[in-house]
């Protein structure tokens, strides 16, 4: 999960630097962003199964923030994807399908970016205590076959 | 999953439209963004520092402390 995560964080501060990887590199490593964003949430779909189910019973307003919270990532991951097709001017290319650079999509696509970096990193703030022990719990690991070995 | 997302962007599709000709964006974003390692650290350090300061400061709102 960890490095899931990781991979994720990683792809997503890539791309929002898109004069680090240039135009090509920046829609190439947003197609493949969708391989650790679907690993991501099968590795939570039992939360999100469970938290759909009790959403309305749910008391905790913590965890109903939570909750939309990450729909809003979902929602503005995909609307950032599909902006991104829509306006790529390589990947859709060498597929055979002329784009055209609307600045509609675009502005959507600049929007949802910074949407983006907003709700992950309150999402990062909201599973704060998870993500550090994942952290401790690696580094224990780590220690612990040091020791056997 | 994917039926959601496939209504999402429907439904985007339906309030933006096709993309269009009317719409051009002028400026030619291949030039733009050619790869620019200063720049683009830049560009990287700042999104980090970015996320950085908005998780201190959920996390001051949250009041969660590990």
């Amino acid at each position: 999960m960890l490095i899931v995560d990781a991979v994720l964080f990683l792809f997503i501060v890539l791309l929002n630097a898109p004069l680090f990887t240039g135009l090509q590199l920046h829609e190439l490593s947003g197609i493949c962003l969708v391989i650790p964003f679907s690993v991501h949430l099968l590795l939570s779909w039992k939360w999100i199964v469970h938290s759909t189910k009790h959403l309305f019973s749910q008391k905790d307003l913590k965890k109903r923030m939570n909750y939309l919270l990450n729909s809003m990532l979902f929602l503005l991951c995909i609307l950032e994807l599909a902006s991104g097709l829509m306006i790529s001017q390589f990947l859709v290319l060498y597929i055979g399908i002329n784009t055209i650079n609307d600045w509609k999509w675009r502005a959507l696509h600049n929007q949802a970016s910074v949407g983006i970096i907003l709700t992950v990193s309150i999402h990062i703030a909201m599973n704060w205590l998870r993500i550090v022990s994942y952290f401790k719990k690696g580094i224990a690991g780590k220690q612990k076959k040091a020791v056997i070995f | 999953m994917l039926i959601v997302a496939l209504i999402i962007v429907m439904i985007a599709f339906m309030i933006i439209g096709q993309p269009s000709k009317d719409r051009l964006y002028i400026e030619n974003d291949i030039i733009r963004l050619q790869q620019n390692f200063i720049s683009g650290g830049v560009q990287v350090i700042g999104t980090i520092v970015a996320i950085a300061i908005l998780v201190l400061i959920v996390r001051q709102v949250n009041r969660v402390r590990s």
